[in-house]
């Protein structure tokens, strides 16, 4: 066993103690667990349950292309008074209009889609209703909406409008997801070196 | 212990080593180790970490729009929580490798070792002062990256008892 810590170079392992072992796992979990809660930071101050998203497709090009990461915000339903949150005349970000890019996921689907907003729909007085499209496309969404259904509801499907980008950083998670294993890979290496080291 | 081979070139692992090999001297001085900074530290930190598996397992079960006022508070009791454990580390445990006492006798070591520089330096606040001693690794690692005990214990006398001789 000693042998086996030697050559995997973790015989740092047998000197510590129970409270440095805890000490140690600790700081692992707590790099977790504050990437986990400056997501949720960030979910709560822009109200969309995935603030950033990459995206996936090359419908949106040439405005973004895939690997791109975007910035979403969620508070500006574009709804009246009564339903949503107050909406200002000079505010920062305006409820949703046209030419606004907002990501949807669609019901049963679990792919966020990201395309621009040509047309409004109701609002102020009742739930706002979008149709979107690809700059890419050919033709507008229906055809990804749910069966039956011409439209997005902005507050129940719209998972927030885009108002930031960062080229290309997004395509890592694309890498990721593409090819599971080095994920595990990354994660277990980053594991063992915040367990073995100690500064 | 005395088989762990260590890197000579790392102050890290040079001070590591040597703190860790404080507390078992102090035991054969009959010294009983207080565990009290630790445990503050591990418990601040294992709530935050409870705080977060709690957030995480809920919106994975209930979702967002559930959870999203809870959430809120959940990162608030978080970062405060996660600011208090950098404030214990940074101001309250420092540099202190040892607490300890014996009858009424409390002891306090703590160690700094600048970024390059192979000087231990060690202060120890009794309830008769605050004493600083300095030493160099080289007197107790051999070439290889040992930890030669009995040069250890010879500087740790030192340090622990540097009144009795200095008197």
């Amino acid at each position: 066993m000693d042998a086996l810590l030697d050559q995997l170079g973790m015989s740092e392992l047998r000197r510590l103690k129970p409270r440095q072992i805890l000490g140690q796992v600790l700081n692992f979990m707590l790099i977790l667990a504050s990437a986990f809660m400056i997501w949720k930071g960030l979910s709560v101050a822009a109200d969309s349950p995935s603030p950033i998203v990459v995206v996936l497709s090359g419908s949106m090009e040439p405005a973004f292309q895939r690997g791109d990461l975007l910035f979403l915000w969620n508070r500006n339903l574009g709804m009246n008074e009564i339903a949503g949150p107050p909406f200002h005349e000079n505010a920062t970000f305006k409820g949703t209009q046209v030419g606004e890019i907002v990501v949807y996921n669609v019901v049963g689907k679990e792919i966020p889609i990201v395309h621009r907003i040509v047309r409004t729909h109701q609002g102020k007085q009742t739930p706002l209703n979008l149709l979107t499209k690809g700059d890419n496309n050919h033709a507008d969404d229906t055809e990804l909406y749910a069966r039956n259904q011409f439209y997005l509801d902005r507050e129940k499907e719209v998972i927030g409008s885009v108002i930031g980008y960062i080229p290309f950083v997004g395509y890592v998670t694309i890498l990721l997801s593409e090819y599971p294993w080095l994920k595990k890979a990354l994660l277990g290496a980053m594991g063992l070196l915040v367990i073995l080291q100690r500064e | 212990m005395a088989a762990t081979k260590i890197n000579l070139h790392s102050i890290p692992d040079l001070k590591n080593t040597t703190d860790d090999a404080i507390a078992p001297y102090m035991s054969t001085l009959s010294y009983k180790q207080s565990h009290h900074l630790t445990d503050v530290r591990l418990a601040l930190g294992f709530s935050a970490c409870a705080i977060a598996a709690a957030t995480f397992y809920y919106d994975f079960t209930l979702g967002w729009q559930k959870t999203k006022d809870a959430t809120l508070y959940a990162v608030i009791a978080y970062f405060i929580l996660n600011t208090m454990l950098t404030l214990w580390i940074w101001a309250v445990e420092g540099g202190k490798v040892y607490v300890g006492s014996k009858g009424g006798e409390k002891i306090t070591i703590e160690t700094y070792s600048g970024k390059y520089s192979p000087i231990y330096e060690v202060q120890v606040t009794t309830n008769k002062g605050i004493r600083k001693v300095k030493g160099e690794y080289m007197k107790w690692f051999d070439v290889r990256g040992r930890l030669v005990e009995e040069r250890l214990r010879e500087f740790l006398e030192e340090v622990v008892g540097g009144e009795k001789k200095g008197q």
